[in-house]
């Protein structure tokens, strides 16, 4: 639809020009940066930074000290959870056995729940952020009517709590015979009103209404110039409502729950939950303490992962927007 | 964000002759209008009319009009909930989105080396599911076996009782604390990284402090996302739920299954097998939050002028 | 996209078509009268095994694991019976499952597995089939325990076929007995005299807890104390009485364990409660026998340092004791199955996985011991002289004495949900050093009244 109306040498100047635009940022970025480090420090700017060390060193270890915990005990045996320090290690590290047996147990079914949250978070993520990012494009950066409704009216709404809507989303989808397929999971989670209020943001701040009016009179359609000049723009808002979807839909307990009814397709948050009752209901005779907070140290390390590896888009995205006029 | 929506009637008034509307931006919004609408709209018109039944397990269903919504308004358990997650909003979010804000402003200072790692630490806690995270803070109050009791045993004192009614708030507080700060400070972060430096680096050479920078520059040019977060924070404390939830499993003697209105409703529709007085309730409580967003939006308007 | 389009138009007609049908509501037998009485009698039952026309049945259970060998063995043995086999999870979950399918009143299986706790809950709603067809109280109900044959009536109808059962075991730390020169009580007097010694030479010992996450453990001696706190007749008569002199004496006689330091009042099956158990805070357990088996593998280091013995008695001496129930599953025909011949076989599967020994054998082997229900494991001395390495005891001849012992005048509220809720919210706050468990009890009959009254049954509190 695009190639069609934007004649290709136009198209390629203005990826050209954009290109070069964002390399030169880069390159100020780099320099202001170097020049920051360079900078010399008095005595007592040595001071607040030792101080500022300090407290970040506080507040890391406040985020840490429970997930410490979580480290530790994978590497436990059942009997040792219960009989060593919560911050030590037992007797017997048994670390590598506990990821075996995590994924073995029952049958391997840990796998594929592993395999079953990527297959949602990725879908569900990937898709409700494109969808905000378009939507937050256009309310920011084009006039049309209804644009300042879409935003408080989305606002408006999530004020309801979330538990209303999944008795009559059930009933819905039951209708639609659409329950206990991975569908009634990924559609619900499409809507992500923080991402369009994040984006709507991102895209106010970040992108320069004048390069796009500058695109437009070259003849670029607007889905070109999305693509080449606001998409680019957005990247670091996009990587980051990205990240918060996927943590969003790595953990959405709820809905898979009430939508899925076959262990086999639930994500890990369920599945984990599975085990975690186990010690409370009949006809089943296993307590696998052990591997519930093994299984739940390999659920995190996805995640962490997925930000090292969006880090430097997002860096790179950012420095790409913060050079605005 | 507040600025360019309201100078854009004015602007729309200007150049209403000259510009045309940018039709084109409706197909950008449509994936959204349809996801959304099929998301939360629709189930949430029909959990609307769902108030308007009721449902007994003898007798099936019948049409009763408003008596599940009046009977809402006077239900005491509703505002008994209602005031304590009012209670709630009012110790956490502040302390919370301080700091938040205190860790991204030091994380933007550029007096903080491998800011990369202080960065993704902090947020971790966001990627842990609510279970796991009440796991881990069972440990952590124990009054005995756990840390605290632990620390208080090796200091000879009594640890305090982190799961009585007095703290019980505070200890939900501080883990939906652990929990968003790292998100709330992403934010942050990433907001503050689009400042335009020759904002401040001017004032930097005329050498101002950071603490003066990030006072006067840094703060306020964020001031969107700022009341973004305090936006979202109040809407997520009028709905808490899954700290209290989970920490009911430690503590079923303090938090009853109507802790929190969300709470209370998730109870009525799972429990008492009461969706559609659940739908009345949690519309009303819906409303209201919808009324305080709307009061505390008007009051960041002010300070943006 | 194209299919995602489907999707939605799929959903947007089905809201409309949802929007439509809340307003006609009940449908399905409704309005008190429970699931007729099904047609099909033992005979028919007989028949459908014999048969050689293929039937199709499906069927969700969260103890998949447990079941799958027999429901395996029974397809190998009939193979024209086929069943689709659905794993749900854990039990609570299951419930919400089953919940919403008989709300939308669409995916509802063939089958279901149920506790015997849940099942007037759904017998009510109309959902499940009465099996109560002509000769199969006389040919099926012998092959069952009796106390167990009674949980799956609902007034005159039959609504499963019990699987396994939990008699209430008690278990004691015979180390720290021993060390404290204390005997296995086999009264609650005892109980209460050797928790007071106990208690007194360390101050951070119990000889004993009581469960606060639910309602399991003080029900279930409200239940061995022959309390009857609630009767209920047929499908919609209730009748409360939490305070009868028995349940009060229940209630006092728990404060006073609490106030004494002989039970402490904590939830279970957190982390700071399994340090405390493993460390020896609590030197006894009461609870299903299925609790059993989960010491094997949740404290592997107890082992031979464990003892089970039957639950103290209420009476004055340890031949009078009567046993409560925590827990225990069944298994449900619903009115899915809407056709005779399905409902033949649905219940001829049923009976087979739940008593023919070759299914009781299967399941002795998958992961540990299942307490069945079914009397061809109860009376055959093979599975009582089963040596427990862990215990090092005859467990199972144990927990068959509880299992004969279990008191049969026990009703079971067709809102047992809501009741552990209340249960929570009124009387659990209450179980405290100090606290007033008694008066907590008609409180708790004020909420379970007004609740029941509001889902239309007829409900009188003494």
């Amino acid at each position: 639809m695009s190639a069609a109306t934007v004649s290709p040498r136009k198209a390629s100047r203005e990826e050209k020009l954009a290109k070069q635009d964002w390399k030169n940022r880069q390159r100020n970025m780099r320099r202001a940066e170097k020049a920051a480090q360079r900078l010399k420090l008095t005595g007592r700017q040595r001071v607040m930074s030792w101080l500022l060390h300090i407290i970040m060193a506080v507040m890391v270890i406040y985020c840490l000290v429970p997930l410490l915990w979580l480290v530790f005990s994978s590497t436990k045996t059942n009997s040792g959870l219960y009989n060593s320090p919560g911050l030590w290690f037992a007797d017997q590290n048994v670390f590598f056995q506990n990821i075996h047996d995590t994924f073995t147990f029952k049958d391997g079914v840990y796998p594929r729940w592993l395999l079953n949250t990527i297959l949602y978070a990725v879908a569900a993520g990937l898709g409700s952020t494109l969808i905000a990012t378009f939507a937050g494009y256009a309310v920011a950066t084009m006039r049309f009517p209804g644009r300042n409704w879409l935003l408080w009216i989305t606002l408006a709404f999530m004020s309801i709590p979330g538990t209303v809507i999944t008795v009559p989303l059930f009933l819905m989808y039951s209708q639609a015979g659409l329950v206990s397929t991975p569908w009634a999971v990924i559609l619900p989670q499409l809507s992500n009103p923080f991402g369009l209020y994040l984006m709507i943001i991102y895209a106010q701040t970040s992108i320069p209404i004048s390069l796009l009016e500058a695109a437009k009179l070259d003849g670029a359609s607007q889905w070109t110039i999305f693509w080449k000049i606001g998409f680019p723009l957005l990247s670091p808002g996009f990587v980051t409502v990205l990240l918060f979807a996927l943590v969003g839909v790595w953990n959405n307990y709820f809905l898979p729950l009430i939508m899925l009814q076959d262990t086999k397709d639930y994500p890990l948050t369920v599945g984990l939950n599975v085990w975690l009752k186990m010690g409370s209901d009949t006809s089943v005779k296993e307590l696998p303490n052990n591997l519930i907070l093994t299984g739940s140290l390999i659920a995190i390390v996805p995640l962490i992962i997925c930000f090292l590896f969006l880090q430097k888009y997002w860096q790179s995205g950012l420095a790409a927007g913060s050079v605005k006029q | 964000m507040t600025a360019a929506t309201a100078s854009a009637p004015a602007k729309a008034r200007k150049t209403k002759v000259k510009e045309r509307q940018d039709w084109i931006g409706i197909p950008f919004c449509l994936p959204y209008v349809i996801v959304f609408l099929f998301g939360t709209i629709i189930p949430l018109f029909y959990a609307l009319y769902l108030g308007f039944f009721k449902q007994q397990m003898i007798g099936g269903s019948s049409f009763v009009g408003f008596a599940n919504y009046l009977k809402a308004l006077k239900d005491t358990l509703m505002w008994t909930g209602f005031g304590r997650v009012f209670l709630y909003f009012w110790i956490q979010t502040p302390l919370m989105l301080a700091l938040a804000l205190m860790a991204a402003l030091m994380l933007d200072s550029q007096r903080i080396r491998h800011i990369a790692i202080p960065r993704i630490l902090m947020f971790l806690p966001y990627a842990v599911p609510g279970v796991i995270a009440a796991m881990m803070w069972g440990y952590i109050y124990g009054n005995d076996y756990g840390l605290f009791g632990q620390v208080a045993h090796a200091l000879g004192v009594q640890a305090p009782n982190m799961f009585g009614s007095q703290l019980m708030l505070f200890a939900i507080a501080n883990i939906a604390t652990w929990c968003f700060m790292g998100y709330n400070m992403l934010i942050y972060y990433s907001s503050l990284r689009v400042i335009p430096e020759e904002l401040y680096e001017s004032a930097r050479i005329d050498g101002a402090s950071e603490l003066r920078i990030a006072w006067s520059v840094k703060i306020p040019q964020i001031r969107g996302s700022v009341m973004m977060t305090l936006l979202f924070s109040l809407i997520g404390s009028f709905q808490l739920f899954n700290e209290p939830n989970v920490l009911k499993t430690l503590a079923p003697e303090t938090i009853n299954s109507s802790y929190t209105p969300n709470m209370y409703t998730y109870n009525l529709a799972f429990t008492s097998q009461d969706a559609n007085y659940a739908a009345a309730v949690s519309l009303i409580v819906g409303i209201i939050t919808m009324v305080l967003v709307a009061i505390v939006k008007a009051i960041g308007n002010r300070w943006d002028k | 996209m194209s299919t995602k389009m489907k999707a939605i138009v799929a959903a947007a007609s089905a809201a409309a078509m949802a929007l439509t049908l809340g307003a006609c509501g009940s449908g399905n037998g409704n309005g008190g009268a429970a699931g007729a009485k099904t047609a099909v009698s033992y005979s028919d039952v007989e028949a459908a095994l014999k048969s050689d026309k293929d039937i199709n049945l499906t069927m969700w259970a969260w103890s998949y694991d447990t079941m799958k060998p027999s429901v395996e063995a029974f397809e190998k043995k009939y193979p024209h019976i086929k069943v689709d086999f659905v794993s749900t999870g854990a039990s609570a979950d299951h419930y919400t499952k089953v919940q919403n399918a008989i709300k939308a009143k669409k995916g509802l299986p063939d089958i279901i597995q149920l506790e015997y706790d849940a099942l007037p809950q759904y017998a009510v709603q109309g959902a499940l089939v009465n099996l109560a067809g002509d000769g199969i109280d006389e040919n099926i109900g012998k092959l069952y325990n009796d106390a167990a044959w009674k949980n799956v009536h609902v007034g005159d109808g039959l609504y499963g076929i019990p699987q396994d059962q939990a008699p209430v075991a008690a278990w004691y730390r015979t180390d720290i007995l021993k060390q404290y020169g204390i005997e296995i009580p086999t009264t609650w007097d005892e109980y209460e005299q050797a928790g007071i010694k106990l208690h007194k030479a360390d101050p951070t010992k119990y000889l004993g807890f009581i469960d606060t996450s639910g309602n399991r453990q003080f029900i279930q001696m409200l239940h061995a104390a022959d309390a009857t706190p609630w009767t209920v007749d047929g499908l919609k008569d209730i009748t409360l009485n939490l305070t009868n002199d028995k349940s009060k004496k229940v209630a006092e006689f728990t404060q006073r364990l609490i106030d004494e330091g002989v039970l402490a009042a904590v939830p279970s099956g957190t982390d700071e409660f399994n340090r405390a158990f493993a460390d020896g805070k609590y030197a006894s357990w009461i609870d299903g026998s299925w609790r059993g088996g989960l010491f094997a593998t949740g404290n592997p280091e107890l082992k031979g340092k464990l003892a089970a013995a039957l639950p103290p008695s209420w009476g004055s001496s340890a031949d009078d004791v009567q046993v409560g129930e925590a827990g225990g599953s069944l298994l449900s025909v619903t009115t899915t199955a809407d056709t005779k011949e399905k409902q033949a076989a649905a219940l001829a599967f049923i009976n087979w996985v739940n008593s023919d020994p070759e299914s009781i054998d299967a399941f002795q082997t998958v992961g540990g011991s299942l307490f069945c229900a079914a009397k061809s494991f109860q009376s055959d001395s093979k599975y009582a002289e089963v040596d427990d390495a862990y215990f090092g005891q005859k467990v199972n001849e144990i927990y068959f004495k509880a299992a004969e012992k279990i008191n049969t005048n026990w009703s079971i509220l067709p809102y047992n949900n809501q009741m552990d809720s209340d249960f929570k919210d009124i009387v659990v706050p209450q179980m405290k050093e100090g606290g007033d468990i008694s008066s907590a009890l008609a409180k708790f009959q004020d909420k379970l009244k007004t609740y029941g009254t509001e889902q239309g049954f007829n409900v009188t509190a003494k």
